[in-house]
Formats: C-alpha cells, structure tokens, sequence
C-alpha cells in the first residue's frame, strides 16, 4: 500500500530564480526538477548516480540529481542546464558555446551532465590540464564521442576570458560558500592546495 | 550514509521511485541517536545519500525512517591536533582529497580517496558513510585500519572510542550508535603508508584494495599493519604476513615469500567484478607491492 | 568545393547544449507504462491475477497474454512474436504491461500482480541449445527462423558463402593454422535508456519513438493495427545514442496497445537501466578459423565458421548474415574460402546487431590466423597481409551480394586504399621503431610488457538495397532550401550532413538549408533507416537525385523565361548560363526570387532487391584498419590501453569533424569489448552481473589512451556526384568499431600469449599466462624427466 508521507515546504534558487514548493522526502532533486518544473535538460541515463546525465550545480559544486532528496536542497542554490545561458540575450556560456564548436555533441544526452561538470570544474581551475580535464569528467559517461572532443572543446572553453562568461549566475551565490550546512571547521576543497 | 556499491537485488524489486519514507532531520547528535532508538532498526543514517539511495531503488534496503544528518552542526572537519587528524563523519570525499595535510601525512588514505568514484558522488559522499555502509569493497577502511584509526562512537549510552577494526568484527557492533569522529594518530618516526587496488577499469569499486602502513629502522621491518578489503566480508588484518616481515629485512624474496601467506587469511568470492581464484592469485602480488610502495616512501 | 570539406557544428548542438531538445522522456506524457519481467527463463504462465493491481488508483490499464491480440507482430527482420506470449522464453521476458498516472503507481501495481508459472528447463548455451535433447524454444526447434514466414534470404538459420573449394586450397597449403575463440557479448548501453510514446487521437496513431527505425515501425504498426499509413505518424527527433540497440521492438508494441485502451492519452514507456541492459547485446558466439597459406604467404584457403547465440528471439544481425559478412568474408584474395554461421536460440534476451554487426567477428578470427600463419612462415604480419589484400579494381569473387543480375555476373571493386592506409596507420602506431617480431614486447620493465599489435578487415561502403529509399528537396523563392529524408539522426550528424550536401549541390550557404527527418509525415522512407552506415551514401545520393530533378524543373522555368530550349541552359551550383554563350553567367538565386511557388523535386531509389553498384560493374567497400598498443601487468593481467590508431577511408569527408567524432567514438567501443564490456550470467543465481554501469564497464574519460585517426581520402572523379556515392562520399559510421581483435594482437605480442576469448579481461589475460606458465613448466619437466 502506498503511505502517504508529509509534505514538507522547501524554497530553492534555482537558475536564479527562487522556487517554493512542497515536496514529500522520497522525491529525488531529478524529478523535481524534471517533472515538476518542466526543466528536462537534466536527464536520467541510469538513476542510480553511474552515468552523470543527471549532474547538475548545487552551491556550485556538481553532483547527481538523481541521488539527491529535494528536502535536502531547502535554502540552496542550484544551477541547471537551462541556467547556463544568458537569460536576456542568450549568448551562451563559452562552456557551452565551445561544445557546440568543437563537436563535443552528438547524440547529445550526456551533454548536459558533462558541460555542467566542466563548467564546476572550469569554475575551479581556469587552465585545467588535460589529466584534470579527464578527472573531471571522469563521473559523466559519454557513449558517442571517445570523449577526445570533449577535451578539446573543455580546452578551448578554458582558452575564453572568464568575463565572457555569459550567464554569470553560477558567480552568484554558488561557490561563495552559501551553503547552510554546517561549514564551521570545513576544509573546503576550493581552498586546499 | 554514502560508500561503495556492492549490490545484489532480486529482479523485481528494481524500481526508478523511491518508496515513500519518514523523513527526520535532526539537529543535534543526540536527536539523531534517539531516532535510532525509537525506531528499533527501522531507521537509517543518511549523509550523502549515495549508496543509500541506490540502495533504496534497487529495493535492497527498505528503511521506513531516513535519519539525514545534514541538519547537525559540527560535524563536518578536518583538524590536526597534538594526538593526530581528527575528521567529521560529514566531511565529504572531496575535502579529503582536497587536504594538503592528509595527502603528507597519510598517504595511503589519500591514495584510497584519489580516485574514488568520480568528483559528483566525492561532493556527496561523507567518510562516516563510506565507513558505516559496511561495504567489503569500501576504500576508506582499510587505509584507516592500517593507521590505527579510532572511531568516536555516540549511542544511547553515551559516547564511547573503538578502535575501527574493531567496528568491523560483527555488523551490530554500533548498532543504534552513530559515528561522530574519526581520529587518525600521528604516524611513527620512520613509518610511511601506501595503498593500491586493482579495478576493471577507472572508477570502478576495487575487485581487491590494499592498504600499508609500515615503520622501517635502519633496513629492519620494526612495525607494519597490512589491511585488505574486497577479500572477505569485512577489511582483513593480513596478520601471517606482518608476523613474516616484522624483525627482517625487506628484501624482495622475504616480501614476496610473506605476501604469499595472505592467500590464508582472505575468503574471496566471485562476483560481478572478478573470480575468487583471480582474487586469490593477485592478493600476494598487491600485497607485496603495497608494502614495498610504502617502504620506498621512508625516506633516509 | 564551398560546403563539402568544411566542418560546421551539428544543427542540434545548439538545442542539446542547451537542454532544449526534447526527447521523448522529457516529454509531456499522461501516463506512464511498467512492464512485468518473467521471473523464470524458459516458463509457460499458468495463470496471472492482476486484480489487485487494477484496483489501485491511479491504474489505468494493464495487457497480459490473455488480452493482447494474438496476431504475430511482424519485424520483418527478426522473428515475429506475440506482444505477449504466455510462452516466455528468458528472464525480464513480456508478462505484463501497466499504463497508470505515474511511475510510482506503476510499480506498486507490478508488485501486486500475482503470476504462477510452469518453469521449463532452460538452455543458456549456444552448443547446447543445438543439442537434439535441448529445451526447444519453439515448436520446430532452436534453430533461427528455420520455419518462419520472412522473405527467403532472410529466413535463413544458416548462412554459407563459398567459392573454389576449400578442401582443395588447403591441400594446396604449405602451412595450416586454426584457431577457436568464444567471444563474449558487449551491450549498446546508450546514455538514454529505451523509450517511446503514443498516443490515439482521432483515428491518428502517433508515436514517439527514440528509435533506429521509423520507416519499418510506421509500415509495421500500421500493418498490424490494420490502419492505412496515413493513420500513422512515427515521430523520432531526437534520440539519445542506438549503436544498433533500438530497432523496432515488441516494446514499442505494448505502448500503441496500452494507448488504444485510453484514446486521447500519451501514453509512456521509459526502461530502467537494468532493463535496457537486458534488452538486447551482439551475440555471444563460438568462432572457428582455419587458414592456409604457402610458403611465400600467399593465402590458398580460408575456412571461417560461427555458431550465434541469437537469444529467445533473434536478431536483424542474423537475418541478414550474408550482408553483413560480406565484408568480413572478402577481406583477403583468395581462390577457395568458405563462411559459415549457424544462429540459434538460447533462453536470454536477444541479440541484436551493434556496431560494425559481423565484422568484429570476423575480424578476430581471421585476423588471429593471419598472424598464427605469418609466425609458422617466419613473416612479418603487415607483410603478409600486404600480400594478400585487394586493392582497386581487383575481381570480387562470386557472393551473393557482389553479383547483380545483368551485365555483372562479379563486381570489381571500388577505390581501396588498403596499402596506403597500412602505411599510414604503421607510421602513426610506430611501427618501425616498435615491431620486434610476433609475440615479441618492445619494451619490459618489471612485470610489464608493452607491445603492438595490428589488425585489418573489409567495410561496407554504404551503398546497399535503395528500393524504397526516397527523398526530397524543396527549393524556395526566399532562396532557401529544405530537405526532406527520412535519415534517422541518433548524433552521428546525418542530418547536417545531408543540408551540406544540398548546400553544395545548390550554391546555397548552410544557413539557407534545413531538413525534415525524423518524421514520418515527411513522406519520405528508407528500409534501413539508421542501419548499416549506409544513409550518406544512399539516403545522400537519392537526395542529390531529388536536387537534380527540381534543378531540372529551374531549368524548364529558365528555359521559359529566356524563350530557348532548355536543353541550352546549364545550372551548376549557384549559377546558370546558356551553353552558347559562357562568358555571361547569371545568379541562380536571383532568378529562384523571381518565381511564384517553390520548385520541388523528389527521387526514389530504384526496385533493385539486391545492393546496386557504386558505378555500373563496380561495388563499394572499404579497407579499414586498426593498430594498438598497449602495456600488459604479467603479474595482474591487467591490459593498460596505450594507443589507438584507427584507420577508415571515408571517400570524401564532407563534415570532416563529424567522421573524426565517428571514428573516435567506433574506437572507444572497439576498446571497451576488447577489454572491459560483457553482459555476463551467473546461471546459479539466474541473474545478470552486468545490468548496471556500475558492473557494465563502459570506457571513462581516464580510460581513454591516445586515440589516432587515419581518414582516407580518394574520390573517383567518373563517379560524381549524383552516380554512385555523393561526392564520393562513403561509410564511416561503423569503421572503427570492429577492431577488437587490434587489441588482442597487441596483447599478444606484449606477452607471447593469445587470449581466446574477449573481453581480455585481466581474469582471461591472467589464465592464458597461467596457461602457458603450466606448459612450460610441463615442458621443463618433460626435459627433466628425459635427463
């Protein structure tokens, strides 16, 4: 019999705007997103966090959708596919303008698990090398392409200023440690040598 | 709590939805340990969620009550004190990998988180996850078991220590009780760490990991703590092999002799991921290699 | 050339960098469909009770066997089934289907239904299952299709292809060699799981379907819902990666019978995980070769001969044997050879063709007995391989599909490259400096060897059967251009590639070009749809047809305007002119504006049921090759990946970055079945190990080692453009992904040992050299003994 579990009220920034709405613990990030928000440029390629379709910003740290329970995700920031652009004028951001360049798509349905990925990891390190490149897509599996343009279309996004990013929203609120989790003590990663 | 993925379900129980759960996100430790109590078992930890959630979808584990931690405060830290590194069972993968300290001074702990998984589930993934799923192919016990790390254990009795090993030795041990540090001592003069695992192929859950913590005077083996997981249904504590290298020299013939006892001490299966025989035949090859990766770290 | 050559991103990247495009998941669906998997692998249900299940709320429909139509679906390339048959025949096989307002519903109703069953005994093995006294999957035996209602040449259960005699040409054969291998079976694993939607509007049914196949689903759901074709629509915009894995299915089938049940609702099914990687994989097979050869290393004979394991159902793969191993077979010249393949029925899923189909078969066989026979004569491999390929213009001995009635009894073949690309692909893997003999490393430290290895076969072309293949093209007077195909894009970039070819043939920039695919309202068809690499080379050259027949159209508008015949005026790219005069030459486009109503033209292939000729008397194939290197742990097994180099002729490249993503991505699945991907099963257990990606071992970004490509280009000027290939462009969508067997000889000769068996898993690599460990050993204890 299916028990019918309390609805809980969560607000969450997502792409920059923030959302209210109520959700029961058993929803995953994915299928909120997905289904309730209409935002289907998160995929779900295995819904058991192997493929990283699912990946999407959550304080601008990437992580897997499909393994995360939106009540968890009260009072945070998350960024999806759809956030990555520039909302006014649609200019995309050089991750996924050099994607688009450098044949990094081609079926196109781990795109935006992988471009999210090497947005966080570009976020992190602006001139990655090609080891820490691969490290960084290491969690997104992509069948079609060998990953080789892959690398080269994350390299020749890494080559763009930083200020030609045009969507801007991932430098609001998401690595400048908003999370509400306890952070005291935290060795953040951002900063470890 | 997150950790490795060992997984075996039957057909049916497959599902893409969770089933509905209660849901109870306390915010102090003692909370959480009541939940546990009141729930007599029915209850489950939840850090990052991802082996639990896995988990849960495959219908393998069915908790009627989530207990997530996320809510407790102090939980997440890495700190050097006068007796070692003391780190949260919060702290996830990749501030571990991220530390400067772990990396110099522990290095065989680092080697085991390096290249766990993948950067998505080391930002979700919490040590006192990867330690309390209980998972024989997990990383992050055998290179603290070989450190000699300590578990800060809270249950309805109050907090206690227990040496990590000893967490191991049945699965109730620390039942109804919740990790809330793990201390790693300060490592001997003249001692280094090492570990290595054999995979299918990157990111990949060991088919056999190896971790070594070993102290080196003068040529002469004086200490060493050889630690396997993936091997049997818990970390294994190589002890014929130390007893083998403890007092002599190590030269390749003596660790290559010693690392073949390990054959004894280890009940491997076949499985997804590689035979029992393979397992058996490649034990004493990593084992040796570990030992020596270690050893070559001491340095003068 | 303005268009041809350049390489401009894929018209979809935008929409998937985005997350625009929407696939049919991220569609809008009403309700969502489970499915109930047989828990037993050969059973016939007793009885099921769904009344608990159809009592929930939320539940809208549920079919078992007891209330689909019993009417066959026919596949018309594997063999018809019911859409559920109360005969199940492997483990997650058809028992039920439940439409309900949501997932969650849905799979509380499927641990509701109640299924008793009457468990048969089960085969699991291809020999077994050949056995006399084997659990018989169907009433006539395990052998496929041995009595079922399908065209003749593909009802075959075996198929041989001979020609001279090989009992002859190996008498003639100075050195003999044979080799068995079992090779294990790699699964599709595309990032998006199986999926399709339909929906029953008015006497419309629509499907959405993330499928190879549009054409064959539209003809065959129409067919069996008896309803005109104009009743159906199939949908296919966007798909997230087939590699052979989605053909048309009996799933597809459930969704269209669930939706009829609830007109006016779309209706969805969306597959785990685990059930795609339980849906379908290339066959596991048993392959046996012998090779003879005389002492200069001319091959006499070649004896190749599979038994398939097709899975409870079959698969196009083996309907279509002959096709696909045609390349495989006339990869070397040789006066007697003979090919044979049995294909039968185990209970596990089903096979189905994957990337490059037979030839990773084919290729590990032969090309393990080229390199045993090179050894026994002491030559060095390419040398001998050098020997024995074609080239252009050779004869093609007599096979079914080399021959067409009429002027050619035998086909000659094409442009191929084969001498030139071994040079290329020697030169880039380092051949000079690496090669130290055959089972000889070129480097050794520790327990690690590191070595090379090589490995050759014959490609299809692409140009195969073109009846029912049609296209067409409408020119507009605001100087645009549509295409309308009915190419089925999965992002190996067919669709822009097809707007670049009307580009050039037009003078029209890219921009000016779009295309209608994936829809069947296009009016368009094409048997094959996405099958065989051959939508460049035929969907491609049936286009360019099409733009002939409007730009013949412009010329009777030109003709009109000027008041001449128009047999004076000449049209070639963006420009026309009169004959007579070339000094003046006009702009096209400018005279498209002046015109009222777009011009069209529409071409269709030719009612030939055998594959035409690229150019009369003369077949297309291609030489592909593939070098690898890779470092071997003697003490762990373990292969570390090194380098690739993959070598194609793709003709002409006209999107050169999307051959190179083609080559590149065929390669990456070339290495995860040499090493790391098999469906496997524990037959204790009843359960699939690999049902997941974590146990599933796709290659990873670190995995990858430096992967090379050698991209040949030739065109044959006689045959352009609309004769044969267009712009002489070929096949290059399977190139790379058979070359397993590269990789296994460069294990070999890193090590001195051959693993019979893929995938080279460090377990299989560890037991060859525990195998030769023992032999040697046995050998030094034999010469003890004799002291």
């Amino acid at each position: 019999m299916l028990v019918r579990e309390t609805a809980t009220s969560v607000s969450v920034s997502i792409n920059g705007r923030q959302h209210d709405f109520e959700v029961e613990p058993h929803e995953t990030l994915a299928e909120v997103l997905r289904e309730r928000l209409g935002l289907t440029g998160t995929k779900i390629g295995c819904n058991r966090g192997d493929c990283g379709a699912c990946t999407v910003l959550l304080d601008g740290e990437a992580i897997l959708s499909c393994l995360s329970l939106a009540i968890q995700c009260h009072g945070k920031t998350v960024i999806t596919i759809e956030g990555l652009e520039n909302p006014q004028t649609g200019e995309l951001d050089p991750v996924q303008q050099a994607f688009v360049e450098n044949f990094g798509v081609q079926c196109g349905y781990c795109i935006p698990g992988i471009v999210l990925s090497a947005r966080a990891l570009l976020d992190e390190k602006a001139q990655p090398t090609e080891e820490e490149i691969r490290e960084g897509i290491q969690g997104n599996i992509c069948r079609c392409t060998g990953y080789q343009q892959i690398v080269e279309s994350i390299q020749a996004a890494s080559r763009q200023p930083k200020s030609a990013n045009a969507g801007g929203i991932a430098d609001t609120g998401g690595a400048s440690g908003q999370s509400n989790t306890d952070a005291d003590n935290t060795q953040s990663k951002k900063g470890a040598e | 709590m997150s950790g490795a993925k060992c997984r075996s379900a039957p057909e049916q129980t497959v599902t893409c939805r969770l089933r509905p759960f209660r849901y109870f996100a306390p915010t102090t430790v003692e909370e959480a340990v009541a939940a546990l109590e009141e729930e007599e078992g029915r209850a489950i930890l939840f850090a990052g969620g991802t082996d639990l959630v896995p988990m849960m979808k495959l219908g393998a584990v069915t908790p009627q009550t989530i207990v997530s931690l996320s809510a407790i405060p102090g939980l997440r830290y890495i700190r050097e004190e006068s007796d070692g590194a003391h780190i949260g069972p919060l702290t996830t993968i990749s501030e571990l990998r991220g530390s400067a300290l772990l990396r110099q001074r522990w290095p065989a702990f680092f080697e085991a988180v390096r290249h766990f998984a993948a950067s998505q589930v080391r930002n979700m993934a919490t040590l006192g996850g990867n330690i309390g799923r209980r998972s024989p192919c997990a990383n992050t016990p055998p290179p603290l078991i070989a450190l000699s790390a300590v578990l800060t254990l809270v249950g309805p009795n109050g907090p206690r220590a227990i040496a990590l090993e000893k967490y191991f030795d049945r699965p109730d041990v620390a039942k109804g009780e919740m990790i809330i540090d793990i201390a790693i001592p300060h490592p001997p003069a003249r001692s280094s760490s090492a570990f290595l695992e054999l995979t299918r192929n990157t990111g990949d859950l060991a088919k056999v990991n190896c971790a070594v913590s070993i102290t080196v005077d003068s040529g002469i083996c004086t200490d060493v703590r050889i630690v396997l997981g993936s091997v049997a249904n818990r970390p294994v504590r190589a002890f014929q092999v130390e007893q083998a290298l403890i007092g002599g020299p190590l030269e390749d013939a003596i660790v290559n002799e010693a690392a073949g006892r390990v054959v004894h001490e280890i009940a491997p299966i076949t499985d997804a991921r590689s035979r029992a025989e393979y397992r058996r035949q490649v034990s004493p090859v990593l084992v040796a290699r570990t030992v020596r990766r270690a050893a070559e770290r001491i340095s003068g | 050339m303005r268009t041809i050559g350049t390489s401009p991103p894929i018209l979809e990247a935008r929409d998937k960098v985005t997350g625009r495009a929407k696939y049919v998941d991220d569609m809008q669906a009403d309700l969502f469909v489970k499915i109930v998997g047989s828990r037993h692998p050969h059973a016939h249900i007793r009885g099921i009770d769904i009344t608990a299940a159809m009592q929930m709320e939320g539940v809208a429909a549920i079919l078992t066997h007891e209330n689909v139509p019993q009417r066959l679906i026919n596949f018309g390339t594997h063999r018809p089934s019911l859409a559920i048959d109360r005969h199940v025949r492997h483990l997650g096989d058809y028992v039920a289907a439940i439409a309900a307002t949501s997932e969650a519903v849905a799979e509380e109703a499927r641990r509701a239904i109640r299924v008793e069953y009457d468990v048969r005994p089960a085969v699991f093995d291809p020999e077994e299952a050949l056995q006399p006294a084997a659990p018989k999957l169907y009433p006539e035996g395990n052998n496929f299709c041995a009595a079922v209602d399908l065209p003749p040449h593909q009802s075959i259960p075996e198929s041989r292809q001979e020609w001279g005699d090989v009992e002859e040409g190996f008498r003639l054969a100075d050195v003999i060699v044979e080799h068995r291998l079992d090779i294990g079976s790699q699964a599709h694993a595309a990032i998006e799981p199986h999926v399709c939607m339909a929906c029953w509007e008015g006497d419309q049914l629509i499907i959405w379907s993330a499928t190879h196949t549009p054409t064959e689903l539209h003809a065959n759901a129409a067919e069996y819902f008896d309803l005109p074709l104009k009743q159906v629509v199939v949908l296919s915009h966007h798909v997230g990666g087939g590699f052979g894995g989605k053909y048309t299915g009996r799933y597809q089938y459930l969704v269209c019978l669930l939706a009829r049940q609830l007109p006016g609702k779309r209706v969805r099914l969306t597959l785990s995980r685990e059930e795609t990687q339980c849906y379908a994989r290339r066959p596991r097979a048993k392959l046996y070769a012998r090779l003879g050869a005389t002492r200069c290393g001319v091959i006499t004979a070649i004896h190749f001969s599979g038994l398939f394991d097709v899975g409870a159902y079959g698969t196009f793969f083996s309907g279509n044997n002959n096709f696909h191993h045609e390349g495989g077979i006339l990869t070397y010249k040789t006066a007697h050879a003979r090919f044979e393949a049995k294909n039968v029925h185990t209970n596990h899923f089903r096979s189905e063709c994957m990337r490059s189909v037979q030839m990773p078969y084919l290729a590990f066989a032969v090309e393990t007995v080229v390199e045993l026979a090179a050894e026994k004569l002491g030559m060095d491999p390419t040398e001998f391989r050098l020997k024995n390929m074609p080239t252009t213009g050779d004869m093609m001995p007599p096979t079914e599909y080399t021959h067409n009635y009429g002027d050619y009894p035998q086909a000659r073949l094409d442009l191929f490259p084969a001498a030139h690309m071994l040079e290329q692909v020697k030169g880039k893997i380092g051949w000079a400096e690496k090669w130290k003999g055959l089972g000889q490393p070129y480097h050794s430290d520790g327990p690690r060897r590191r070595g090379i290895g090589l490995a050759y076969c014959m490609g299809y072309g692409g140009f195969i059967a073109e009846s029912g293949t049609t296209a067409a093209v409408r020119i507009n007077p605001d100087g645009t251009a549509i295409a309308y195909s009915s190419v089925q894009e999965l992002g190996q970039g067919i669709n822009t590639t097809l707007c670049m070819l009307v580009s050039e043939a037009l003078g029209l920039p890219l921009d000016k070009v779009s295309i209608v695919a994936g829809d069947t309202r296009s009016g368009q068809g094409d048997p094959f749809n996405a099958r065989s690499s051959h939508q460049l080379a035929m969907c491609g050259h049936i286009l360019l047809q099409a733009v002939e027949k409007a730009r013949q159209k412009l010329r009777n508008w030109i003709a009109s305007s000027l008041r001449v015949n128009p047999r004076e005026v000449v049209i070639e790219g963006d420009q026309y002119w009169l004959e007579r005069d070339t000094s003046q030459k006009f702009p096209l486009w400018e005279f498209v504006g002046t015109l009222k109503s777009p011009v069209t033209g529409r071409a269709e292939g030719a009612p030939l049921h055998v594959h035409p000729f690229v150019k009369p008397g003369y077949k297309a194939h291609q030489p592909m090759i593939m070098a690898a290197e890779v470092e071997v742990d003697t003490e762990t097994g373990e292969v570390k990946p090194m380098k690739i180099v993959a070598g194609m002729f793709p003709g002409r490249m006209i999107n050169p970055g999307v051959v190179r993503g083609q080559a590149i991505g065929g390669a990456t699945q070339t290495l995860g079945m040499a090493l790391w991907e098999h469906v496997g099963f524990d037959e204790d257990s009843l359960t699939y190990l690999n049902r997941d990606f974590t146990d599933y071992r796709v290659p990873r970004a670190l995995d990858m080692p430096a992967i090379e490509t050698v991209l040949v280009e030739q065109v044959d000027l006689e045959s352009l453009p609309h004769e044969g290939l267009p712009y002489g462009g070929r096949a290059s969508g399977e190139m790379s992904a058979w070359g397993a067997v590269a990789i296994a000889n460069a294990v070999h000769n890193a090590t001195g040992v051959r693993v019979s068996e893929s995938p080279l898993t460090a377990e299989a690599v560890l037991r060859a050299l525990n195998r030769e460990a023992r032999r040697d050993a046995g050998s030094e204890a034999d010469r003890e003994a004799v002291r």
